[in-house]
């Protein structure tokens, strides 16, 4: 198998390959081949997936088939996500063409990967021990994520969490974090060196931009997390850092309710959350001030065992 | 003179973890969770455990004593919720 990653290929290599054949890009655990002629599109792969692998066509396996094509050139340009042909959602300005890639890669996860139980959620892990922030739009989740993974965390990922319901354990996968609004411009003065992707305007949910994940994020992908902390976040404009005790079964409740499949596991899949909630410290965190949100989780202890 | 006992018809549907603050149960057949308190989580336990109770004997082993009326009437009023939330049937003896 012939292994390069998105910046060893030739400078026009990307753009030429995306408008024609694919690529093939390693997100773990995942294989992705996707295609798209809008420039946009090569940008934001070139940029913030520059460390992950591609493959080579002849000797790999992709799960998932996905392309962003132009629909309209002139008036207002359109752009539509499409999987193995079919186009699930309503077309989007062109110039929202990469994010419409990275909102279609996590329904197609969602969708279709189902030998694990997806949860939407942040996950980091340190010292070995994963930490989930379940929350719905507007909680805080993903720049929270970013400042603790810009904080030593290892990002598994900003959007799901990938629980395996036979081990318990999750399965890392790293990709590009979702900011909005007011929070790009909040990390990329906590960060001015992390590497952004291009910017969307006037999307659905604001100004969008991606954030590329570490390094050591990505070259860890392999190693999974046994959870051992679960927060649900909340952003309150000036409150002061208030962390509370979550008692388990509203945890469990909320753990479930963030899940898009656990329902297909039937009762393993409440089992399996059951499970990571009982193994877990559970908490709600109201938080305006995130460097005492940041300090609060490094200071978090490991579950009693 | 008739008694109305309770019982679980559908044992093998549901799955309950419960902790010291309360718990959850699974209901298999509709897919569907519910939040107990732990008093509610103790009585659905015997019930998944035993094949008929009446309210009186829910009420005895739980307190380890005698109950009052008014224990036993609370017990009654857990068990009609339980009924409307197809757990649970009465059964006229």
């Amino acid at each position: 198998m012939t292994l390069r990653t998105i910046s060893t290929l030739f400078p026009g290599e990307l753009s030429t390959l995306l408008g024609g054949r694919g690529v093939r890009l390693h997100v773990p655990p995942f294989v992705i081949h996707i295609q798209s002629q809008i420039p946009v599109v090569s940008e934001g792969l070139g940029r913030l997936y520059a460390d992950h692998i591609c493959l080579d066509e002849e000797d790999s396996f992709a799960d998932f088939h996905v392309a962003v094509l132009l629909k309209r050139r002139l008036f207002r340009p359109l752009c539509a996500f499409e999987m193995d042909g079919f186009q699930p959602f309503t077309p989007l300005a062109a110039g929202e063409a990469f994010a419409f890639l990275e909102w279609g890669m996590n329904w197609c996860v969602t969708s279709y990967c189902h030998t694990l139980i997806t949860i939407h959620s942040a996950v980091l892990e340190r010292d070995g021990r994963a930490l989930i922030l379940p929350a719905p739009p507007g909680s805080g989740k993903s720049t929270l994520c970013a400042a603790l993974m810009l904080n030593g965390w290892r990002l598994l990922s900003d959007e799901m969490a990938l629980l395996d319901p036979v081990t318990g354990f999750v399965t890392p996968s790293p990709r590009p974090v979702s900011l909005k609004n007011q929070s790009i411009e909040i990390i990329q003065r906590m960060a001015p060196h992390a590497v952004f992707g291009p910017v969307a305007h006037d999307t659905m949910k604001g100004t969008v931009a991606h954030m590329k994940v570490s390094q050591d994020s990505l070259a860890r992908s392999h190693v999974a997390a046994l959870p051992a902390w679960l927060v649900f976040p909340r952003y309150q404009a000036g409150s002061t850092t208030r962390p509370e005790a979550h008692p388990k079964p509203a945890s469990l409740m909320q753990l479930a309710e963030n899940s898009f499949n656990h329902h297909v596991h039937g009762r393993h899949g409440f089992d399996a959350l059951a499970r990571v909630v009982d193994r877990s410290d559970c908490y709600n965190l109201t938080y305006s001030q995130l460097p005492e949100a940041i300090d609060w989780f490094n200071h978090l202890p490991l579950p009693a065992a | 003179m008739h008694l109305v006992v309770w019982r679980c018809p559908r044992i093998e549907d549901f799955s309950l973890q419960n902790w010291s603050e309360g718990g959850v149960v699974f209901d298999d057949a509709e897919g569907h969770l519910h939040e107990l308190t732990l008093a509610a989580c103790d009585v659905f336990n015997l019930l998944l455990n035993q094949n008929s109770w009446t309210s009186l004997e829910l009420a005895n082993t739980l307190l380890g004593e005698e109950p009052s009326l008014t224990e036993v009437a609370q017990m009654d009023q857990l068990l009609m919720h339980f009924e409307a939330m197809n757990f649970v049937e009465r059964v006229v003896v």
